[in-house]
């Protein structure tokens, strides 16, 4: 198939796509609906310049991934928000932290749901189990409560922990 | 050209506050608590999290599993330790809702982050809190309470508020216009309410106002109280002619008592459906139906059949239509005999056989709930009378070949009225070797216990539909609305909320002391059970292989199935249409037998 269309990173990177794999993302997909016509033949080239190269590429392969699936637009279904993240999206997004926030920002920019819930998943999976300080440790959080702030705060929210 | 543009490292407190926003919805309600600790940020941010749903419930150990089901709600409850018995958890449940009023006294400002409160409680109920959350927190959408001691008082400010019950008829005037979901929870509080509502003078117009501005409408599974709310409607607001409500989803009761004392109920509430709503408009609806009068009295056969539209002798107004996705049945038989409970199969099965084909092959979630004894002693309990039963339903659920959703909620207690089928649970059920095991231990555990049986005033030996029975009560509880009929929580809500951890002691059979498994110590005085709550989690999971061979039925039946609840076990069909046992296995290689394969 012919990729007319090339979307340019914000490192000006080229990445020329197919307009099926680029309408998982919202915002392409209506840019492509209202800006351009099916039966223009000149390549297309549409500018992410909040989307750098190294993240357009997973942006991509996600994408390429579920090219055949459709997804719900609806952004309140409860049963999408709450179901276990899928287990092939668990491995995609099993990288380092920066570009798992990097990529949830694209999706989010781009309009990707299904990608930016697997992604917040991913980040509530790493905070799941852990204490305060294991948490702070592990996304570099500066703790700017004094120690009776902090014990206050816990007192006043303990009714709902689990105990 | 585009500028290049420099890339900021980005870390989890630079995300965007909405981002952040998102990925603590999706945690559980322990790592909300554990992140709001961690730096001022975060905490502003996790609070309206924490406080938006509210659910008080005394009676569970917490949700099942910390899963993404659980975080949509905060859980008010009693101990997570399922070894806590009733006087700690009731402890417990009262220290949270007392350090939860003084957080909400001294820190008011988080009020508005409340939405939803339901609070699930006959009893311990903090007043003081039920009455702050209730008159305070300007952003509520949703307050049940199904504690029907609580009278109604909400602000004319509350604009937000669309969904909530009512104790008394004369309240209905009390309701914002927002109101688009109404239960209705009289019961004992509701004495003459036609007199109350007159010498009350209530506004006529407002009512029908509320009324015509509903999108649901949950009647009490109370007779009574339906009775007086329908002639209230009818009798004292009387809606003008023509003019049909239109509900989306709706919950009724249709009931014949012994000695036919409730004609009056049943020919309002026929009215009712067939004058005054438009049934086409319906979505869901919620049927609690039964005939304890007589074996061969024809009443449901002719209520059924006049509903699904098969006879119209009532000159129904409306019919379904296929917006009708979601239908609910609810046995309310009084009689401990199969063949009443047979009846009600009969009935059921008769109005999806002859709804109109394409509104049943569009149907898309059955909810069956049985009401078995909870001794699961039935008269005519023969294993042929229950292969009956299952054959019956193996001829109607094919009509329905779009139903993802099946539930029955009481599943395993209506299995375990049949001896033949709990003995074969026990006997040859599940070969996997987690059951081989645990099985015989069960079956020791049956063998040494007795109880004391009020029908005859004698102690008799635990047999295997006693135990089972017991044991499929508490499963039950795992789902919020099972065995709380008189609370009038609605099926049609029961996968609005996640699953609740419920365990078993193995010795108290519920309410009356007097009914407690007690080991037989003629054998042996010294002897102490050492059978407690720990044990639960093995039989819910040998409970869990048996019901697998019935899901399995079902899927070959119901070719588009997704989802099947059992009792409280939660099966997933997955795309290859194999099924999954969400909570209660690990992988076990099942080889289940028994006469659910014949």
């Amino acid at each position: 198939m012919v990729k007319r269309y090339v979307l340019v990173s914000s490192d000006n990177e080229k990445f020329p796509t197919e307009r099926k794999v680029m309408e998982k993302s919202i915002l392409l997909k209506n840019m492509l609906k209202d800006l351009f016509a099916d039966d223009d033949d000149e390549p297309i080239e549409i500018p992410l310049p909040n989307v750098s190269s190294s993240v357009m590429k997973f942006i991509l392969e996600w994408c390429e991934h579920y090219k055949d699936v459709d997804f719900e637009d609806d952004e309140d279904d409860d049963s999408k928000k709450s179901a276990p993240i899928d287990e092939w999206d668990k491995n995609f997004l099993n990288t380092d932290q920066e570009m798992l926030y990097e990529i949830i920002l694209a999706a989010n920019y781009m309009n990707i749901k299904p990608l930016l819930n697997a992604g917040c998943k991913m980040v509530a999976e790493m905070i799941r189990g852990k204490s305060p300080e294991e948490i702070r440790k592990t996304f570099n959080i500066v703790n700017d409560f004094t120690p009776e702030e902090e014990a206050a705060i816990r007192r006043e929210n303990e009714w709902a922990e689990d105990r | 050209m585009v500028a290049v543009k420099k890339v900021k490292a980005v870390n989890f407190e630079s995300l965007p506050d909405d981002i952040i926003s998102k990925i603590i919805k999706r945690l559980a309600q322990q790592s909300k608590f554990q992140l709001l600790q961690t730096n001022y940020k975060l905490y502003t941010l996790v609070l309206p999290a924490l406080y938006q749903n509210l659910l008080f419930k005394s009676d569970c150990n917490g949700f099942l599993a910390d899963d993404y089901d659980c975080c949509k709600y905060t859980i008010v409850s009693g101990s997570s330790n399922i070894l806590a018995d009733k006087r700690l958890n009731d402890l417990i449940f009262k220290t949270r809702q007392d350090i939860l009023l003084q957080s909400l006294k001294v820190n008011e400002e988080i009020l508005p982050y409340v939405e939803k409160v339901v609070i699930f409680n006959y009893e311990n109920v903090n007043v003081e809190l039920a009455n702050l959350l209730q008159a305070k927190s300007i952003n509520l959408q949703t307050y049940l309470n199904f504690n029907n001691n609580f009278n109604l008082s909400f602000p004319n400010s509350f604009h937000s508020l669309t969904t909530c019950m009512i104790n008394h008829c004369y309240e209905l005037s009390k309701l914002p216009l927002s109101v688009k979901n109404l239960t209705i929870n009289f019961q004992d509080s509701f004495k003459d309410e036609i007199k109350v509502v007159t010498d009350l003078a209530v506004d006529k117009d407002y009512c029908l106002k509320i009324l015509f501005g509903l999108d649901s409408l949950y009647l009490s599974f109370d007779e009574l109280s339906t009775l007086n709310f329908l002639k209230f409607i009818i009798e004292f607001l009387k809606p003008p002619n023509g003019k049909l409500f239109q509900f989306k989803s709706l919950k009724f009761i249709y009931y014949h008592g012994f000695n036919d004392y409730n004609l009056h109920l049943r020919n309002l509430m026929s009215d009712f459906l067939f004058k005054y709503v438009d049934l086409s408009i319906l979505k869901s609806l919620e049927i609690t139906m039964g005939c304890d009068y007589d074996l061969n009295c024809s009443c449901l056969t002719e209520f059924v059949d006049e509903l699904s539209g098969l006879t119209n002798l009532k000159e129904k107004n409306s019919n379904f239509s296929t917006n009708l996705k979601i239908l609910s049945f609810i046995e309310k038989t009084l009689h401990k005999d199969h063949s009443f409970i047979e009846k009600f199969d009969i009935n059921l099965g008769r109005f999806i056989y002859n709804l109109d084909p394409k509104i049943s092959s569009n149907l898309e979630t059955l909810i069956i709930h049985h009401n078995p004894p909870t001794d699961g002693n039935i008269e005519n309990n023969v294993e042929g009378n229950f292969l009956r039963r299952k054959k019956l339903y193996s001829k109607f659920l094919p009509i329905l070949q779009n139903l993802k959703t099946l539930i029955s909620p009481s599943f395993m207690n209506s299995c375990s009225c049949y001896e033949v089928i709990t003995s074969e649970l026990l006997w040859n059920g599940c070969r996997c070797e987690f059951c081989e095991v645990h099985l015989s231990i069960f079956d020791t555990f049956i063998m040494n216990h007795c109880y004391y049986d009020e029908a005859t005033g004698l102690m008799k030996d635990v047999i295997s539909p006693r135990f089972f029975s017991i044991a499929a009560n508490y499963l039950n509880q795992r789902l919020l609305n099972y065995d709380n009929l008189e609370q009038n929580c609605s099926n049609l809500q029961c996968l609005s909320y996640p699953f609740f951890s419920k365990s078993w002691d193995f010795h108290n059979t519920g309410s009356k002391k007097t009914t407690k498994f007690e080991h037989h110590y003629e054998y042996d005085e010294d002897f102490v059970c050492k059978f407690n709550q720990s044990a639960f989690e093995a039989l819910v999971k040998v409970m869990s292989h048996f019901m697998e061979a019935y899901v399995d039925n079902c899927v070959d039946l119901l070719p588009k199935l997704k989802t099947c609840i059992l009792g409280g076990v939660f099966y997933k069909i997955n795309s290859e249409r194999k099924i999954i046992n969400v909570f209660d296995d690990v992988g076990c290689e099942k080889n289940i037998i028994g006469p659910h394969d014949i």
